[in-house]
């Protein structure tokens, strides 16, 4: 096994264990917004290790670019999308706060 | 100033289109349909008279950019697999100089990056923005950022500044 593998191995198993804490995120976080950052955040960098570990194992300057341009392509559609569900968030938030229901 | 705009935008579909197809002699026409109807989405969406982002600076923004990213995903893992779940998630509304919506909206999108915030979009020269530590709120930095940010567009977003009415 070369050192590129051994590096390929490392960031693919550092980018499933920040999808695994985003996951766990989303499962113990205790409201909606909190929930967005550990999806957002975690598995952004999840993501961006998996993608650092394919551009290594196939060593060309074309694929990495594609796999860049995926990874910036994947952030841009997560800022957009998190930050439409906060507002909802914050929203239904504000009304249940105003009818006296728990959120 | 309308068909540079489209010049400028079609390169930039074209060398995206390249980038992820390998760009293939007989897939062309096929491109150039796609980048024919990006560039005119594009126009639509966002037209040419819009605050333009001059590219040259993204490169300058790009290395702060992916170490918050970095940051923002260990810190929030570290909340996350922490036993004692240390948050302390709340809102606050922070104060913007300026209302373009374009310019907002990559704010918030800069601004969810970062390590323990999160933006729900902007709002007219305001932003809601959820902490998973409300208590370590620090305006300025939020600031710093709106600047960082509007250091992206050329001279025009300067018109949709607050203090310029």
């Amino acid at each position: 096994m070369s050192w590129t593998d051994l590096a390929v191995l490392a960031l693919l198993g550092a980018g499933l264990a920040f999808y695994g804490a985003g996951s766990l995120g989303l499962l113990r976080f205790p409201d909606t917004a909190s929930r967005l950052h550990a999806l957002t955040k975690a598995d952004n960098l999840g993501l961006g290790l998996v993608a650092l570990a394919a551009a290594l194992h196939w060593g060309s300057l074309a694929v990495a670019a594609k796999i860049a341009l995926v990874w910036l392509f994947a952030v841009i559609a997560a800022g957009i999308t998190s930050q439409l569900l906060a507002r909802q968030a914050r929203l239904d938030g504000t009304r249940s706060h105003r009818d006296g229901v728990q959120p | 100033m309308r068909l540079a705009s489209a010049l400028n935008r079609s390169v930039i579909f074209a060398l995206l289109w390249v980038t992820l197809t390998g760009g293939s002699a007989d897939a062309l026409i096929y491109g150039g349909l796609a980048v024919a109807a990006a560039t005119l989405l594009s126009l639509r969406l966002y037209p040419a008279d819009q605050p333009g982002i001059v590219l040259w600076r993204v490169a300058g923004f790009l290395p702060r950019f992916l170490a918050d990213a970095f940051m923002g995903g260990l810190d929030v893992a570290r909340r996350a697999l922490d036993p004692r779940l240390p948050i302390a998630p709340g809102w606050v509304r922070a104060q913007l100089t300026n209302r373009n919506e374009a310019a907002g909206v990559l704010l918030g999108g800069v601004v969810s990056i970062l390590p323990g915030s999160l933006a729900a979009g902007p709002g007219d020269a305001e932003m809601d923005v959820h902490l998973l530590n409300v208590t370590r709120y620090a305006a300025d930095g939020m600031q710093a950022d709106e600047r960082r940010v509007l250091g992206l567009f050329d001279r025009r977003i300067d018109s949709h500044n607050v203090a310029n009415g």
